[in-house]
């Protein structure tokens, strides 16, 4: 909660259009900095108020776009505020590309409804519309809790988890140590040595830059659609269907898929992907466990989970995966009878059936792949939007943990070493949308015997 | 009847620094106590300091008070903590000769100007409409004042525990306060359970020192006060002894003995605090737990066996305590004991500490959820200065985070409330850099003078050490020399052209490397020393503050409520009313709080602070 408590001196950057559409999108940069953020990013600054042409590149000078810029100097601006337009070519990946930049040059993403919010406290819109405003802002948090809900799955939530408990262990250790010296934990503290504090911090560390990578891959591959079941539900053929070609080994056998198989797919401009995984059934042992691992992970990092369902032999999605889709495979086989049935048992098991599909006909299939990728265009961007601020926040922490080795290795005393470990912390609490402050010392008193 | 400018209920750590504050003031004080015989006592452990509380100790020493003081010239043995865990935890601790503490509390009272030492109880408070006017003694009858300090501790419906025996009491050998209670429950003051408990007490000729493993103070004695103050009082050692497997055994024999255990005691206790029940069930691998025989004073035959907290009857803690390495004839001379007692939530309490629903009445201390003599002292300073200006009409003084661990304290109290009694910790404050025990009087001492607590002299002596500081650092800011990086074992042309300041940010250098620190204040040293070597993360601190004052400075409309907001939840909604935050920083610190919320709070401050500012220039 701390941290993100705002401070209005901060420059906020966030795209203006509706995103994935379009031959233009819009990023707006509004605060004390966007002109100098505009600089560095483009080399040049157009005069006032006139639209020109600028090359964008990142700070290891890679070409992001040419696009177009204009300047709108506060006061009389739409915020108030120094105002800068980006004017970029219609595309997810440009986009962003330039809003990380922007992130990695020092701006943060604006919060839902910020930039009316500026432009109300800075006096550019009428007091009158205050109730206006206050459900602007209102009602995009709501919108942006549900996509954080939705979109922090099963996985990738117990991961972020998991490392915060470590983390907050550490802490814990160092705090207990400072906060209770005259207790004599010293007996109790022989346990934590340097060197398994730091070994758990780079663990941590690793984890975190392995998923922002992949994040960063996905960010260019667009919405990844991932499909999961239990074995030979169809889910390889339903790839192939998608990609118009033999992608996936299919057979009759049940467990043919092992490793998950993604493809890169576009519809019109949009790029997505989907991901084929292997088929999941209780008790797997060996090979087939490690392939439904692999599976789970690839479901924690998809955009829309779809569910495909055997309606001769119906299995339901189990509790750790969180299905935006079930839909019944093989409709070419089923009567319309067993279909009823199977829909009336889907309704008894908390579930529905959103469509059937038959992956061999090609029945329903553009249909599904239409529905899934297109939950709305805002929807679409709001996740992406949450996407990115996830990744952010998981870059503040490993670079708060790289400072925090640092000290270590440097010999810094405790405290000081503690107060470097502090933004990690807090950076996974907004991951997880959680006050961490409190937990720190619950660990404390949890762990160790306190009470002189 | 008799009028006063202020009242204050109680003469414990708060009452004491709550009317000590009043009278330097200016202002008639009446205090009013069961015992006028038992000022300032220690009813726990003989001891002011530790991690945190010596933090809040310099703070009151910074701003007049006189605990430090009086604890510097009362302690027997002295000890830093923390020493080589950074500088904004390095803290002071010393065992007090809880007598001569008392004693000399009692005097610091009596020699200051316009306080009226008055044995009674107080059995109601006198007000009407909110607003307080006096309080009504058993035997004194009305005492007339305009404002009032309630700083009753453990008292209001005090019970004390020991196995299954039970006495109303606020501590051993005092009664408890049971009608004033019924008084503030009609005045709408709200109240809640609490318990704490304490160790038996254990007579010094009946333990066997030789065994045990001593743990000798400090010199030179580190002190509390920024100035000097006299002690020439022996210097004694504390002794470390450990429960084991048998002492274990018996305690879990005897739990359904226990209060705690069978559900007499309700009240929520400390977890920092627990008893040695609480730590035998919630740790059973561990196997001892580590004891501190601590002397009550150079005079008492009283040991304090620290970390042994306990209710269980009589005749186990006898037993228990025999089973103990040194202890196997021990004889106790008071059995330890849990209390239950009232406190008043403090989230319905204003920064000021006044009241928010009866204007003159002030709370401080135990009374308000805390425990800890220090934590207690400060807020007693905090109510007296604010009761004072509240006489006056004068606008509250709010510490803030930022500036000292007291703000951080009353605003942890005022705006998240506690569910265990609150002690302070450093990791309770985001900015403890800034907070650090030598920088207390450099951030309170001239704002304390404004305010009238600390008179002219005080200032002097500040600024005297000021100069001391500003010649350290002309010194420090001298070049080095060839002789001098010779004696550091340390090559010459690596570091020449750069000042003493430069070398002492390594971590191996210290100013007594650098410099003579001959007749140099010992505080300014360490000052002068942690501003340098430490300056990095400082700054980066400093600048963190800058970021968050903008909040803290964005004051909410008096006038605002919140109900019927667009957007707002109803549970934020009935936070907002109920802790009514001053300010955008106090809002975004309520827990539960979320950044929509505050956005929208804004937004609504906005509109009611322009529409306000343009009707008042209509008028």
């Amino acid at each position: 909660m701390r941290s993100e408590i705002e401070h209005t001196h901060s420059t906020i950057v966030a795209e203006a259009t509706p995103p994935g559409r379009g031959g233009v999108s819009v990023v707006r940069i509004s605060g004390p900095k966007a002109v100098a953020l505009l600089k560095q990013i483009a080399r040049s600054v157009p005069p006032v108020r006139q639209l020109q042409v600028v090359t964008l590149k990142n700070h290891r000078n890679e070409s992001i776009d040419q696009c177009m810029a204009v300047v709108m100097p506060g006061p009389h601006s739409f915020t108030g505020e120094n105002v800068v337009e980006l004017h970029l070519h219609g595309s997810p990946i440009v986009v962003g590309y330039t809003l990380d930049e922007l992130l990695h040059l020092g701006a943060r993403l604006a919060r839902p409804g910020e930039f009316t919010q500026r432009a109300f406290l800075n006096g550019r819109i009428d007091l009158s519309k205050a109730e206006a405003v206050a459900d602007v802002i209102a009602s995009d948090s709501v919108d942006e809790q549900q996509m954080a809900a939705r979109h922090l799955r099963g996985e990738l939530a117990k991961q972020v988890e998991h490392w915060l408990g470590i983390l907050e262990g550490v802490l814990a250790q160092w705090r207990a140590m400072t906060d209770f010296a005259e207790h004599d934990l010293d007996d109790q503290a022989a346990n934590m040595s340097v060197k398994k504090n730091k070994e758990a911090l780079l663990d941590v560390s690793s984890k975190i830059h392995a998923i922002v990578e992949r994040a960063r891959v996905s960010s260019k591959s667009g919405r990844r659609i991932v499909l999961c079941g239990a074995p030979n539900t169809g889910k390889s053929t339903l790839l192939n269907r998608w990609a118009n070609a033999m992608r996936a080994l299919v057979s009759p056998e049940p467990g043919t898929t092992r490793d998950p198989v993604e493809v890169q797919l576009r519809r019109g401009a949009l790029p997505w992907s989907v991901c084929d995984t292997a088929g999941l059934r209780e008790n797997a042992v060996g090979l087939e466990a490690q392939g439904a691992q692999l599976a789970k992970e690839r479901i924690a990092e998809g955009d829309v989970i779809v569910w495909l369902l055997d309606p001769m032999q119906p299995v339901w999605p189990p509790n750790d995966i969180d299905a935006d889709w079930v839909v019944g495979a093989k409709s070419d086989l089923a009567s319309e009878n067993l279909k009823k049935n199977i829909e009336l048992q889907a309704i008894q098991n908390g579930f529905t059936i959103r469509c059937w599909i038959s992956a061999i006909n090609g029945n329903g299939c553009d249909h599904l792949r239409d529905k899934a990728l297109g939950q709305g265009s805002n929807t679409q961007g709001a996740l992406s939007l949450l996407r990115s601020r996830q990744v952010n926040w998981m870059q503040h922490a490993k670079k708060a943990i790289e400072a925090t080795l640092d000290g270590i290795d440097s010999h810094v005393p405790i405290d000081l070493v503690g107060m470097e470990l502090e933004p990690a912390i807090s950076a996974l609490g907004q991951i997880l949308g959680r006050d961490v402050d409190e937990d720190v010392l619950d660990r404390i008193f949890a762990e160790f015997c306190i009470g002189k | 009847m008799k009028h006063f400018d202020l009242i204050v209920i109680g003469a414990g750590h708060a009452g004491c620094e709550a009317a000590l504050a009043g009278s330097r003031l200016g202002f008639r004080v009446a205090m009013i106590t069961l015992s006028t015989d038992r000022i300032a006592l220690m009813s726990c452990n003989p001891a002011i300091g530790g991690v945190g509380k010596s933090h809040l100790v310099r703070e009151i020493d910074a701003m007049g008070g006189a605990m430090p003081k009086v604890a510097d010239a009362t302690g027997i043995q002295y000890r830093r903590l923390n020493l080589s865990r950074g500088p904004a935890v390095q803290s002071t601790r010393c065992q007090s000769d809880s007598k001569l503490y008392s004693l000399k509390m009692t005097e610091v009272i009596q020699n200051a100007e316009g306080i009226h030492l008055i044995e009674d109880e107080v059995l109601e408070l006198l007000g009407e409409s909110g607003i307080i006017h006096g309080i009504l003694g058993r035997h004194v009858g009305e005492i007339r004042a305009p404002a009032v300090i309630l700083t009753s501790g453990t008292f209001l419906n005090g019970m004390c525990f020991t196995g299954s025996e039970s006495f109303c009491g606020g501590r051993a050998n005092d009664v408890s306060s049971n009608v004033l209670p019924k008084s503030l429950v009609a005045h709408g003051v709200h109240l809640k359970r609490f318990k704490t408990g304490t160790t038996p007490r254990l007579k010094k000729d009946s333990i066997d020192w030789s065994r045990l493993s001593e743990q000798v103070g400090e010199t030179p004695r580190p002190r509390f006060s920024f100035e000097e103050v006299t002690n020439d009082l022996d210097q004694v050692s504390c002794h470390l002894t450990y429960t084991n497997a048998s002492t274990h055994g018996l305690i879990k024999e005897n739990l359904k003995r226990s209060p705690l255990f069978t559900g007499i005691i309700e009240g929520t206790g400390p977890r920092y605090c627990p008893s040695i029940e609480d730590k035998v069930v919630r740790f059973p691998n561990r196997a001892q737990h580590t004891l501190f025989l601590e002397p009550e004073g150079l005079d008492s035959d009283w040991i304090y066996p620290n970390g042994l907290s306990t209710s269980l009857p009589a005749d186990v803690q006898d037993a228990m305590l025999r089973t103990i390495d040194g202890l196997e004839s021990v004889e106790v001379v008071q059995y330890g004991y849990a209390v239950e007692y009232d406190y008043a939530p403090p989230t319905q309490l204003w920064p000021s500490l006044m009241h928010k629903a009866i204007d003159g009445l002030f709370f401080a201390g135990q009374i308000n959820g805390t425990s800890g003599y220090e934590e207690a002292a400060a807020q007693g300073l905090m109510a007296g200065l604010n009761a004072g200006r509240y006489i006056a009409q004068q606008d509250p003084i709010i510490l803030t985070r930022q500036e000292a661990y007291i703000g951080v304290m009353i605003d942890d109290l005022i705006t998240r409330g506690v569910d265990e009694p609150y002690r302070m910790f450093t990791s309770r404050a985001e900015h403890r850099l800034a907070l650090r025990e030598s920088t207390a009087e450099r951030r309170l001492t001239p704002k304390a003078h404004s305010l009238g607590l600390v008179g002219d002299d005080r200032l002097k002596s500040y600024h005297q050490r000021l100069q001391q500081h500003a010649q350290t650092l002309d010194q420090l800011n001298k070049c080095l020399t060839p002789q001098l990086a010779h004696t550091l074992k340390i090559n010459f042309s690596e570091i020449s052209g750069r000042t003493k300041a430069d070398l002492l940010k390594r971590p191996d250098i210290k100013l007594t490397d650098l410099i003579s620190v001959e007749g140099i204040d010992p505080n300014i040293q360490r000052l002068v020393e942690e501003d340098i070597k430490y300056a990095g993360y400082i700054d980066r601190e400093k600048a963190e503050i800058a970021k968050l004052f903008d909040l803290d400075s964005y004051v909410l409309p008096k006038s605002g409520t919140y109900r019927g907001r667009p957007g707002l939840s109803s549970e934020i909604i009935e936070k907002l009313e109920t802790i009514k935050p001053k300010t955008l920083g106090q809002a975004g610190r309520i827990p539960g709080m979320t950044p929509a919320a505050l956005a929208l709070l804004r937004i609504f401050a906005h509109q009611q602070a322009t529409v306000s500012r343009e009707t008042s220039s209509k008028n």
